[in-house]
């Protein structure tokens, strides 16, 4: 982009702006509709407290160093630290379990599988400083493989608790248009993470216009990938070929895991299973228009009641953890950060002690509490494509 | 002064600003005003804790970029603001001497456009809209250089000519 691009581009914004035909203020409208939401705010505040999420920041690339290799079984002692401590990253440093793997680079995503971490390193988008977006599987036991055959930078893959694999959506080959919402054919991909090995590639089709990524964003269970399209979420079982459009999902929210999906019905945020379309917990957020958070195993669910951090510092406001089976209900303390371990409890960390802390979903208590030197923390179980 | 006279002045003069930036945001008359009135109520309801009347716009527009970005994640919103299957142009321009570049807007996905507005109409810096997007400041730039490359393409020669004469 040139100075003159920007410069033209600012004026012709301008002068659009201002040609805009503005409608007259209500003030008194606006005081009214204050005062509704205040009303819905007390009603609420009796059952519960609220929650925020909060992303941190970013790294760039390099390779693993001092990891072992990949492959080989797993013990169930590591793999036992794996599911309740779960994983996060301070810069550099994975922390996974009770092993720590340090990287050239810093950790720029966690995502958790059945198999241990896969980590991303480098930017989420392709662009004029993207530079490139590297893969690593770390296993429960700290041993490391470097996934240098997997390439999906803008786009949202999926992974879940008890599969090997990663899946992502691209466009189909020879189908791909230079415009993102014309393409209408794309390939659901499964990549086996223990081996980097392509374990299935099928066609779907439908328009993807809503994102912005380069392709639709997908979840995965076992052999199911699910791809949220236009017309709602498109589902592959790749292990028969079968595809079918999930029923009533047209216009759902992007929130899905471990075979259920979540919707910000406004004013409720609604979890339904993706098999059956039963709902499993509908709950009622503090704020009009906001909604939850999956657990990585679906079995619960943090309540959005206010709206994000934009400043790197987390709101002092109480966290609802809702229980999905019987909607029992926890609260827990404001000015944290927090994520998840792959069986559902939250990974809590306090920027002011510097501490990483597991918490009970269904108590509350937290325990476990571990210092952390100074960093940019990456918690697993968060979302931190853009 | 009441508070609440405060309130009605403050929204009488920042009403028409916010207006614009949130036009620009969601592309339609009823949502923008939607938006403007939803952060303006979220206001109110902080008024008391504003002691800084002077900061009062900059508070709107921050709740009112929180606001949109909140609508930008829901799915369903995309979809109704959505115009389907992208023309291979924009409309024509609505006058000789102006480029269409409200279609040219709407034809971007959401995080484009807002990165085009919040950059080069409300003048932020590629970190304030990172932060305000909550997206990567590199992010922000390939977003900015896909936007770009889209409103090229759309307002085709006119974007490159007015350009120039302009330089």
């Amino acid at each position: 982009m040139t100075d003159h691009d920007s410069g033209r581009l600012a004026t012709l914004l301008r002068e659009e702006a201002a040609a805009i035909d503005v409608p007259a203020p209500d003030a008194a409208a606006v005081r009214h509709r204050a005062r509704g939401m205040r009303r819905r705010r007390r009603g609420l505040e009796a059952v519960a407290g609220l929650v925020v999420v909060a992303a941190v920041t970013t790294g760039v690339t390099a390779g693993v160093r001092g990891a072992g290799p990949g492959g080989g079984g797993v013990d169930a002692a590591a793999m036992a630290a794996y599911r309740e401590q779960g994983a996060f990253a301070v810069g550099r440093v994975l922390h996974i379990g009770e092993h720590q793997v340090r990287f050239e680079s810093a950790v720029t995503s966690i995502y958790y599988t059945g198999a241990g971490v896969l980590v991303r390193r480098g930017p989420v988008a392709d662009g004029e400083t993207g530079g490139p977006t590297r893969y690593t599987l770390v296993r429960p036991d700290g041993s490391a493989r470097d996934l240098g055959g997997l390439r999906m930078a803008d786009r949202v893959p999926g992974t879940d608790i008890d599969s090997p694999y990663v899946a992502y959506a691209e466009p189909h080959e020879g189908a791909s248009s230079p415009r993102p919402g014309l393409n209408t054919a794309w390939d659901l991909v499964a990549v086996d993470v223990t081996t980097g090995a392509e374990v299935a590639r099928h066609e779907i089709t439908g328009a993807f216009t809503w994102g912005g990524w380069q392709a639709p964003p997908v979840t995965t269970d076992g052999t199911r990938i699910r791809a949220l399209l236009d017309q709602g979420w498109v589902e592959l079982d790749w292990s028969t070929g079968a595809v079918r459009t999930v029923p009533g999902t047209a216009g759902v929210t992007l929130e899905a895991a471990h075979g259920v999906y979540a919707d910000e019905a406004d004013p409720a945020w609604v979890v339904r299973d993706f098999a059956t379309g039963k709902v499993l917990r509908s709950v009622r957020p503090r704020e009009p228009m906001l909604g939850g958070l999956l657990s990585p195993d679906a079995r619960y669910g943090r309540i959005l009641d206010d709206y994000l951090s934009s400043d790197g510092v987390p709101p002092a406001t109480p966290v609802r953890i809702v229980t999905l089976s019987n909607g029992a209900t926890v609260t827990l303390p404001g000015s944290r950060f927090y994520g998840w371990t792959p069986d559902g409890s939250v990974l809590a960390f306090d920027p002011e002690a510097g501490t990483v802390a597991v918490c009970d979903p269904v108590t509350g208590s937290c325990d476990g509490a571990r210092r952390v030197p100074a960093g940019t923390v990456r918690l697993g179980g968060l979302s931190y494509e853009s | 002064m009441t508070a609440d006279e405060e309130f009605t002045e403050f929204v009488t003069t920042a009403w028409p600003v916010l207006f614009r930036t949130a036009h620009l945001l969601v592309g339609e008359r009823g949502l923008a005003e939607d938006l403007v009135q939803t952060a303006l109520a979220k206001t109110y309801l902080s008024w008391g804790r504003i002691r800084d009347r002077g900061a009062a716009g900059v508070y709107a527009r921050t709740v009112l970029i929180n606001t949109a970005t909140s609508w930008f994640r829901r799915h369903a919103w995309r979809r109704e603001v959505a115009t389907g299957e992208l023309p291979d142009r924009v409309a024509p321009a609505t006058s000789p001497d102006r480029p269409d570049l409200a279609a040219a807007l709407r034809a971007l996905p959401p995080r484009q456009r807002a990165v085009v507005v919040l950059r080069f109409y409300e003048d932020l810096s590629v970190e304030q809209t990172a932060q305000a997007l909550r997206i990567t400041p590199g992010t922000v730039k390939s977003q900015t250089s896909h936007a770009l490359a889209k409103l090229r393409t759309e307002l085709g020669e006119t974007f490159q000519l007015e350009g120039v004469r302009h330089d």
